[in-house]
């Protein structure tokens, strides 16, 4: 085999550079679902898993209404969706975040910084298989509801709810991959993780909405993009009208998006950069 | 001429900490480079040589760019390590660890697969490249096995197919038969050889003297990083041709008939391999000038209360270099 | 004699050993304490949202107890406890494999049933600490301690409830050898002991069907006792105290029982197949 022949397609037009980003984008998405859907166990621990967490959280949350509440679809689907967000807060902080330093710790960091390919494709590369585990994730979820609460959480506009679960995956990946940084950084940060998620999750108003919080939060939770993703999810799951009228929260929302995604991949770099210095880059 | 490699006064230093029982303990430095230069010419094997600890890691992946230097400059095909980081990736290959870097719930060949597109090779390329490289480190009847279930070596052997899989120009292999049987060290080489013939320059490290003398070129080595000697191996060889080495195995070692050695007029290096601290087992190699310092050192020996086993000369061999210019032994460290 | 020193030289080198890399990840320690104010807090604070000003007395009338605050927080502090057991047991073969030091502990003239006994006992300890320290905080807040007593039967009872797990744990860790990702299966068991246990709510809130297997479950005795006897102090609890917790010791000993037979036999196979340092 002659070396160099048919080797890279490389080159410095735009086209070649196209073509370069749709193979990087091809494989990220290639290995990002063959390694999901080859951890079985876990898959099969999640639909099992889920119906005994939804008692564990949601019966005592019913222990502070009147039994004659406990099958209210209004309440049961605000929990629905609010469940469904939990999905997605928890992806930004387990999937994204930790998705570098798992990196590091496999050893598979360095051989990755030693291609030219585009780190935002390597570094996002489990978006793929959280959207696929996303539409599962919402599928058995709903069909758990009915089972055991005998209730159908309400979906008013289904192209709504996906159009606002993507985007909320989307910033919640922004979100991760700042944080994900961070995580590069100081290494063990996993209890962070957990504490954040609820910090997160009460901030956001996934289970109520945040015209319940204090003032002093509330500031807070404006300025948070999981806030608008969940308001725009419970508005076209359940038709509760929304913070800001419905076209500027989209915008609004996919502006923060937008800044996030740039704000992680430019900390990525600096981070790179830094462990380079440091030598820390393979370490774990 | 252009070199393909050229390092000039490499330095890097790391912060550790160290001690502390709840808490982590004082800061220290660890000196890994201390002004390390030295150039690889084009198509050749040039081998860094020398213990654990010693820097050999540490520039190799200064030169790959995933370390940036303290101060110092590198270049990789006539690119800077540093400012054009990127161009550098573009020529070399690099095989790092011998047992990490893969995904698991992978295949050996799937793992391949995934680097060829982010080397951005075409597909139909990349699938005869892949499949031409598992051909060539024996990896094909295991190439859609998971990783999970790939012994050490066979791991070592991926990590080399990663390393060629966009047939770049340079190679850097650190330590490229570490855990490897003595079958699959003797192909790893086999092939170091070949890229050889192709045209490619090679820079690997090793600890393995035996390796450098065989496969390498030129030899620079290295100790508490910096390079103590660089050559061909057989003209490092004649630096300590007139010298002579034997090996000492006695029971009883003590630091005090190390010192009691070195201090012998005409004996130019010792090197101790502890084997049994407890009893006082040990390995001594005693690198001296003349039959007569031979004779004195001979004499402490037996005048102490060590009891010597065997008494054996040896050849000279990188080996015997690394001694007389560290006054360790390559093992150590 | 020497039997016992041995043992509890052993004892004593896995709980020191446990407590110092324990105590080298404060930010672990701080979040397995800070949990069950979390996740109580975030109950608290939805239900109130929910329910509105009647929250508290709704509160009262399904659980028959007035203080949610130490019935979330206690709740939560078993909860963890009980994950943290059943995972850290079930994860122990797979953790130490893939550190390489799993091997070496055979090297020890030590029954490794012991030694992972042991280190289940450490994760213990720090439940028990955690409990001292979240419970009587809300306790000390509400202006009422424990006596010394119930101090001691609190201790007592969770330790009962939640080494036993260890032995699910055990049962979980030998199946190692055939699914690598034992922490996937460990989770499917921490969520149904969670559920089945009542943690945070009567389980009178269950068909008598799923009663009756809750009742198989030392964790859910605990959580009963531990209740009453914050609530209302030893003496309400004592009627039925010394039976439970003789059930809870039998059941304890079944569990171990049982995690030690599966344990063995995949040891013995790992063994045979030269698989105990294969990750």
């Amino acid at each position: 085999m002659k070396p160099g022949v048919g080797g890279s397609f490389r080159s410095t037009s735009a086209a070649g550079r196209l073509k370069a980003f749709a193979a990087e984008l091809e494989a990220a998405a290639q290995a990002s679902l063959k390694m999901y859907f080859r951890y079985p166990a876990w898959l099969i621990a999640d639909v099992l898993t889920t119906p005994a967490w939804l008692v564990v959280i949601l019966v005592p949350i019913l222990l502070f209404l009147p039994k004659e509440q406990w099958s209210n679809p209004q309440v049961l689907s605000t929990f629905f969706w609010g469940f469904i967000f939990w999905d997605v807060v928890s992806a930004g902080l387990w999937s994204f975040g930790m998705a570098v330093r798992r990196e590091q710790q496999m050893g598979t960091l360095e051989p990755l910084l030693l291609t030219n390919a585009n780190r935002a494709v390597l570094f996002s590369r489990n978006f793929f298989s959280r959207t696929v585990a996303l539409a599962l994730s919402l599928a058995y979820v709903y069909a758990f509801f009915t089972v055991i609460f005998g209730v159908n959480p309400l979906i008013s506009n289904p192209a709504g709810v996906a159009a606002s679960l993507l985007l909320g995956l989307l910033a919640s990946m922004g979100f991760g991959l700042v944080y994900g940084a961070l995580v590069l950084r100081f290494k063990n940060v996993g209890p962070l993780n957990n504490v954040l998620q609820f910090v997160i999750l009460g901030l956001c108003g996934a289970f109520v909405p945040i015209t319940s919080l204090p003032e002093a939060l509330r500031a807070v939770s404006y300025a948070i993009p999981h806030t608008y993703a969940v308001d725009l999810l419970r508005h076209y799951g359940l038709g509760t009208p929304t913070l800001l009228p419905t076209p500027q929260e989209l915008l609004l929302l996919t502006c923060y998006t937008a800044t996030l995604l740039s704000l992680g991949f430019t900390a990525l770099e600096r981070v790179e950069r830094a462990l380079k210095r440091t030598g820390q880059l393979g370490a774990y | 001429m252009l070199q393909p490699i050229k390092a000039v006064n490499l330095v890097k230093a790391f912060t550790t900490r160290e001690g502390g029982q709840l808490l982590r303990g004082r800061r220290r430095v660890v000196e890994a480079l201390r002004g390390v230069s030295f150039e690889v010419r084009k198509g050749g094997v040039f081998g860094l040589l020398g213990p654990n600890g010693a820097g050999k890691t540490t520039t190799i992946k200064i030169l790959s760019t995933l370390l940036l230097p303290d101060a110092g400059d590198a270049w990789v095909m006539g690119y800077h390590v540093v400012r054009e980081a990127a161009k550098v990736r573009e020529v070399i290959g690099v095989s790092l660890y011998s047992d990490r870097g893969f995904y698991w719930k992978l295949s050996g060949r799937e793992n391949l697969a995934y680097f060829a597109r982010l080397y951005h090779l075409d597909s139909k390329y990349a699938k005869e490249r892949i499949r031409y490289l598992l051909k060539l480190l024996d990896l094909e009847e295991d190439a859609d096995r998971l990783v999970e279930e790939y012994s050490t070596g066979m791991k070592s052997k991926l990590n080399i197919a990663r390393a060629l899989l966009h047939d770049p120009p340079v190679l850097f292999l650190d330590e490229p038969t570490i855990g490897l049987d003595p079958n699959s060290a003797r192909k790893v080489r086999e092939v170091i050889l070949d890229l050889k013939r192709e045209g490619k320059t090679v820079l690997l490290t090793t600890h393995n003297m035996f390796e450098a003398d065989m496969v390498c070129d030129r030899v620079a080595i290295i100790s508490k990083g910096q390079i103590v000697a660089v050559g061909a191996p057989s003209e490092l060889k004649a630096k300590v041709a007139e010298h002579k080495a034997i090996e000492v195995s006695l029971v009883g070692y003590s630091e005090s008939i190390e010192e009691s050695l070195r201090n012998t007029p005409g004996v130019l290096g010792v090197a101790t391999r502890l084997r049994d601290p407890v009893a006082g087992v040990a390995d001594l190699k005693v690198v001296y000038d003349s039959d007569l310092s031979l004779r004195e050192a001979l004499s402490k020996l037996l005048a102490s209360n060590a009891k010597v086993l065997s008494v054996k000369s040896v050849e000279p061999t990188l080996e015997e270099v690394f001694v007389v210019m560290t006054g360790e032994r390559l093992e150590e460290g | 004699m020497r039997r016992v020193r041995n043992a509890f030289s052993t004892l004593s080198a896995v709980v020191v050993k446990e407590m110092k890399i324990m105590s080298r990840y404060p930010g672990f320690l701080f979040m397995v304490a800070a949990i069950p104010f979390m996740f109580g807090g975030m109950i608290m604070g939805i239900g109130y949202a929910v329910a509105g000003p009647s929250a508290f007395a709704n509160f009262a009338a399904n659980t028959g107890v007035g203080n949610p605050l130490l019935y979330t927080t206690l709740g939560g502090v078993l909860m963890i406890g009980s994950m943290l057991l059943v995972e850290n047991t079930a994860g122990i073969i797979r953790e130490e494999q893939m550190m390489g030091t799993f091997e070496l502990h055979y090297l020890t003239p030590n029954s490794t049933m012991l030694l992972w006994l042991f280190h289940s006992l450490s994760t213990s300890l720090l439940t028990l600490m955690i409990m001292a320290v979240d419970v009587a905080a809300v306790l000390a807040w509400q202006g009422s301690l424990l006596s010394p007593a119930e101090w001691l039967v609190a201790a007592l009872v969770t330790l009962l409830g939640l080494l036993p797990l260890a032995g699910i744990g055990l049962a979980v860790a030998a199946l190692t050898v055939r699914f690598k990702e034992v922490w996937a299966i460990a989770n499917v068991v921490s969520s149904f002991i969670a559920l089945l246990s009542g943690f945070y709510y009567p389980l009178e809130v269950f068909p008598a069907a799923v009663r009756l297997i809750s009742q198989a479950l030392p964790t859910s005795h605990a959580a009963q006792i531990l209740r009453s006897v914050m609530s209302e102090g030893l003496s309400a609890a004592r009627l039925q105290l010394w039976e439970r917790i003789a059930l809870m010791a039998a059941l304890g000993a079944a569990y171990l029982l049982l995690g030690r037979a599966l344990y063995s036999r995949w040891e013995d196979e790992a063994r045979s197949r030269g698989e105990l340092s294969k990750y």
